[in-house]
């Protein structure tokens, strides 16, 4: 991996001008591995026509203002069941016309970790998750201060244990720790004094209530600020703090453009004070960093591991493929992504933690299933009709469109041809043969990163 | 039962077939399948009369209103099933008649299926309308078949072979031979030259000729046409699998104990099992029966059968808008207190830890003496459609049908104070974990009725009735225990409950003899709940298939049309002084006649 250390932060940041002018498909399916789960042969094709701008302005769009009731999740919430729901988010990231956000949404459920295991009402967990989907591009100071109130949220850190006799603080340091600052950015002090701006915050009925009897209304001083605090005001005076657009940006360069690298402050600083300027607002930071030169550089090609959730759902997105996501839910929770069930309160480590030799078995053998499974289709159809209907007749053939939609390195030889001999040569009709070919594919090295 | 055939079965009869030292004979007349086929065979079915039977199915209401469905008609109009149709007029156009027709003439005169437990192979015996018509068919089905071999440049698949004058047509995974009249198709060289040496010797053991085959037959009623008739040798399957789970008498679990415990048994026992198929203008029925000795019955299993076998259910009640039912006989405390002889060791210590805590609920009654000892063994299940909206409760997002257990009491004053007292603790210390796990709380009724007294709880209406979020599933129930007439009543509502009390008693006399089991289904009623709880059905065929909305829509949809074909079903478990019988039957809804009407 490259060495962060002697990027430009000026160029870095720069606008992508492709060679040429024009985006190779390589640019486009890079861009859409990373934001959208993949995306297929006609959408990439289709991109190269666009510009880089086009393309992330596509990508990080308001949400439609008349936003209706689900259907499906009302009827999931019904049953009262979690892996329900958890299924309900793996049908909506296959099908959603809006990818990137949910892509987002998914990064706020890791960022502000909050688990069914311990919440147990899939109603709070739903509209938790909703929030972070309203939020996802938007104004960060609000998502704060909303999940603030967050019933799930209260449940999962204890606030409503947070008495004026006894201050739970464990919110107030999540806040900090993990939510805004990062770890030395406050002290035990700081801590302390915001869990009493806390106290009386509880759940009655699934809904936030203030409960003034139990609130500590005395003066509090958070980051040298006194005063009475309430706990809004509580987490004001932590969004003011200069740590936080820094702590931010570092997060969302690990989740879109690399993973586990060392990021220099002289490339934080410039999205930092952005991110300030804006209000907090995520989605013009979020498009200058996907827009970027670093973004489509060598630095941030396959410099990150698929998840689980990319790792499945990415494949089944970019081969039009549809599945049973009750089955395919427990399959990317079983390697390690349980959705709506975050290991604990820091959400999941991601990069390099993804991968050990369990893991990787366990992801061939999740393919595996998934193509086995009656209930998975590709464009309504087969495998072998999707690649016919593409025009994919020969090994070669398929091999350059998945290398196409799904790898973000070449293949090497050898194994292209293995795999061509695999179509071309294997036992059972074409469709058995494809299958098994699809399955050599996801169990390379190169198919885990992204 | 029976094995797939082996591919390198055909070999077999190849190599037999040219062995020189079998000498050739004339083939005698096949008067019925059962004098050719060996006495080895363990299943033989035939029908008698399959061309009435294929009209009678054609004709059948329930195909007709099937064919008028939208997706018949989408599956009519696919490209597959017109590349299909293609393929049938071609055949058509070869034999000068439809392949109906077809079908028709060649088994008019019959058709049997018979597998052999020696060889493992299969055979079917079709007796055409005439030698003449017959022999068309083979000639045209054999002239296709090698012309689109020939097509597609692949080898004649059907090889000819002479097996002592007689001519064997063979196929990749199957031989046919044309005698006369008769068709033989089978797949096991084996079994094919057992039936051929027969037919042409009339030598060996045939069929018709074992003891447990006539024993069979002699049992044979004389049935209407288009009827058809099996046979099972249940002791020759038993002499080749004696170690199998189901002839060694146990059942693992209770449940399965309660529902087969019996039959289990007496299939232990049986030599032999008939089955008669009868489908007539309203419906289909299917009658199972296998010999059966109630003098023989265990003592462990008389809580199945009653004492001397002589145990009958309760006429069912009537109760409106119910969707199944089930009236049996089952002693439960007998069964209980037999465990050890029923049950495998784990299942007892379960039972036993189980029996334990049950005992504190009902305050240290023994469970199985005391508290299902006090109750009589006619019970009756019933599953019915809930009024909704009648009782000020709110809504559930799903809907469940309501359902009741019913028990006679054998002492009824002091048995309904136990258990109405038990039930009042019960719902006492359900408040309490369900105020520890969130979930709403219950208010306890007592009341009075004509018909007897009334124990119910009712789950306490949210406090925030504007909330977005989905009504609990927990307003499905109200708890209920209810008395009359010596009848306990354990029902998941209220209203269950209170319409069982109310309902009409079945004069004892409707009730029929020897009657063990009756289970019914109400088809119109289970498809009304589905209805109710189609966005239910529509997300989970979402989840589970991926489909869009739209797809799932159109399969939720088209299997509510098929349950709108349907009227009711039945199962009926029997026992007599020889026989024990099950009696299945499927009814289609007559909405034919109503149009005709």
């Amino acid at each position: 991996m490259n060495n962060w250390h002697e990027i430009d932060p000026m160029w870095a940041w720069e606008p992508f001008s492709p060679p040429g002018g024009k985006l190779t498909r390589e640019h486009v399916a890079h861009l859409h591995r990373r934001t959208c789960l993949g995306a297929t042969i006609s959408q990439i094709e289709m991109g190269t026509q666009r510009s880089v701008t086009e393309l992330v302005d596509e990508l990080i769009r308001p949400l439609p203002e008349a936003n209706s009731t689900d259907p499906l999740a009302q009827a999931t919430l019904a049953t009262g069941n979690a892996r329900k729901l958890s299924a309900w988010w793996v049908y909506r990231l296959l099908t959603t016309d809006a990818p990137c956000r949910e892509v987002m949404t998914l990064f706020w459920h890791g960022h502000f970790a909050t688990s069914a295991d311990k919440v147990t009402n899939v109603n709070l967990m739903y509209r938790q998750n909703e929030l972070l989907r309203e939020y996802a591009f938007e104004d960060f100071g609000k998502l704060v201060q909303e999940i603030s109130h967050d019933s799930a949220m209260l449940i999962y850190l204890d606030s409503v244990t947070n008495r004026k006799a006894h201050p739970n603080e464990n919110y107030a340091r999540e806040v900090m720790e993990l939510f805004c600052l990062g770890e030395g950015n406050y002290t035990e002090t700081d801590i302390r004094e915001l869990a009493r701006c806390f106290t009386g915050w509880e759940v009655r009925r699934e809904k936030f209530r203030f409960n003034r009897y139990q609130h500590d209304s005395g003066e509090k001083t958070v980051f040298g600020k006194t005063g009475p605090w309430t706990g809004e005001q509580g987490v004001d005076i932590v969004l003011e703090q200069a740590a936080l657009p820094r702590f931010l940006v570092s997060k969302l360069i690990h989740y879109f453009l690399a993973d586990e690298v060392d990021i220099p402050e002289k490339l934080i600083e410039p999205l930092a004070k952005q991110l300030r300027d804006d209000g907090l607002q995520i989605g013009p930071t979020l498009k200058r960093l996907l827009s970027s030169n670093l973004f489509f550089s060598k630095s941030c090609v396959a410099a990150k591991v698929r998840s689980p959730v990319t790792f499945a759902i990415g494949l089944l997105r970019s081969l039009e493929g549809t599945a049973d996501t009750i089955a395919l839910a427990e399959g990317v929770g079983d390697l390690g992504q349980d959705l709506f069930f975050p290991p604990n309160v820091k959400g999941w480590d991601g990069g390099r933690a993804w991968i050990n030799s369990s893991t990787l078995l366990a992801r061939a053998n999740l393919i595996r299933r998934l193509l086995d499974h009656e209930n998975t289709r590709f464009a309504k159809g087969s495998l072998a009709e999707l690649a016919s209907s593409l025009d994919r007749r020969t090994g070669t053939d398929v091999i350059n469109w998945w290398e196409a939609t799904l790898l973000a390195t070449p293949l090497r030889s050898d194994v292209r041809e293995q795999l061509v001999s695999t179509i071309e040569n294997g036992s059972g009709n074409r469709d058995a043969r494809l299958r098994d070919a699809l399955h050599l594919f996801c169990a390379l090295p190169e198919y885990q990163l992204a | 039962m029976s094995h797939p055939p082996s591919r390198s079965s055909f070999l077999i009869l190849i190599l037999l077939l040219g062995t020189p030292t079998v000498c050739q004979a004339a083939p005698r007349e096949i008067a019925s399948p059962a004098e050719v086929l060996p006495g080895s065979v363990v299943l033989y079915a035939e029908v008698g009369e399959p061309v009435a039977l294929g009209e009678t199915l054609a004709k059948h209401p329930i195909v007709t209103q099937a064919k008028a469905l939208p997706a018949w008609k989408k599956l009519s109009t696919s490209p597959d099933f017109a590349k299909g149709m293609v393929g049938l007029a071609m055949v058509e156009f070869k034999l000068g008649m439809t392949w109906q027709k077809a079908l028709t003439k060649m088994t008019a005169q019959g058709l049997t299926f018979a597998i052999d437990a020696e060889s493992k192979g299969a055979m079917i015996f079709a007796h055409a309308q005439d030698e003449e018509l017959l022999t068309k068919i083979r000639e045209t089905f054999l002239e296709m078949a090698r012309a689109d071999a020939k097509g597609k440049g692949k080898p004649d698949p059907i090889k000819t072979v002479d097996y002592r004058g007689v001519t064997v047509y063979q196929a990749k995974d199957f031989g046919f031979v044309q005698l006369g009249e008769w068709l033989l198709i089978g797949n096991h060289g084996e079994l094919g030259k057992k039936v051929l040496d027969r037919i042409l010797d009339d030598d060996g053991d045939s069929l018709a000729e074992t003891e447990t085959f006539q024993m069979a037959c002699s049992g044979r009623e004389e049935s209407p046409l288009a009827t058809a008739w099996g046979y099972l040798n249940l002791a020759a399957v038993r002499r080749k699998n004696p170690d199998h789970d189901i002839f060694q008498g146990k059942v693992d679990d209770p449940p399965g104990e309660i529902l087969l415990g019996g039959v289990i048994e007496t299939l232990g026992k049986a030599d032999v099992v008939t089955a008669e198929l009868y489908p007539s203008a309203t419906g289909i029925s299917l009658d199972v029966a296998m010999p059966f000795d109630p003098e023989t019955v265990s003592e462990a299993r008389a809580h199945y059968f009653g004492p001397q076998g002589q145990g009958m259910a309760a006429p069912a009640l009537a109760v409106p808008g119910v969707i199944a039912s089930v009236s049996t006989y089952r002693n439960f405390s007998e069964m209980w207190l037999r465990a050890g002889e029923l049950f495998p060791e784990r299942v007892v210590d379960k039972m036993i830890e189980a029996e334990s805590n049950l005992t504190t609920l009902f305050s240290g009654r023994d469970f199985g003496e005391e508290v299902l000892g006090s109750l009589g063994p006619q019970v009756q299940v019933l599953v019915a459609q809930q009024q909704y909206g009648t009782d000020g409760q709110p809504v559930p997002e799903i809907k469940l049908p309501a359902f009741a257990l019913v028990f006679p009491m054998k002492e009824p004053e002091q048995t309904w104070s136990d258990l109405r007292r038990n039930f009042q603790n019960l719902i006492g210390f359900l408040n309490v974990t369900g105020a520890q796990n969130g979930n709403p709380q219950l208010d306890l009724l007592q009341e009075q009725t004509d018909d007897g007294e009334i124990v119910s709880a009712m789950y306490v209406r949210p406090t925030d009735e504007d909330s977005e979020d989905p009504v609990s599933i927990h307003y499905n129930f109200s708890p209920t225990v209810a008395s009359a007439n010596g009848l306990f009543v354990l029902s998941s509502t209220r209203q269950l409950a209170a319409t069982i009390l109310s309902a009409e008693p079945v004069d004892a006399a409707e009730s029929d003899v020897g009657t063990n089991t009756t289970i019914t289904l109400q088809v119109p009623q289970l498809r009304t709940i589905l209805i109710q709880n189609i966005e239910q059905l529509i997300a989970q065929n979402m989840l589970e298939k991926g489909h869009t909305r739209q797809e799932a829509e159109n399969e939720v949809t088209t299997l509510l049309d098929l349950l709108g074909l349907l009227d009711h079903g039945s199962l009926t478990l029997r026992t007599t002084a020889d026989e024990l019988l099950f009696q299945f039957g499927l009814d289609a809804k007559q909405v034919e006649e109503e149009r005709d009407e």
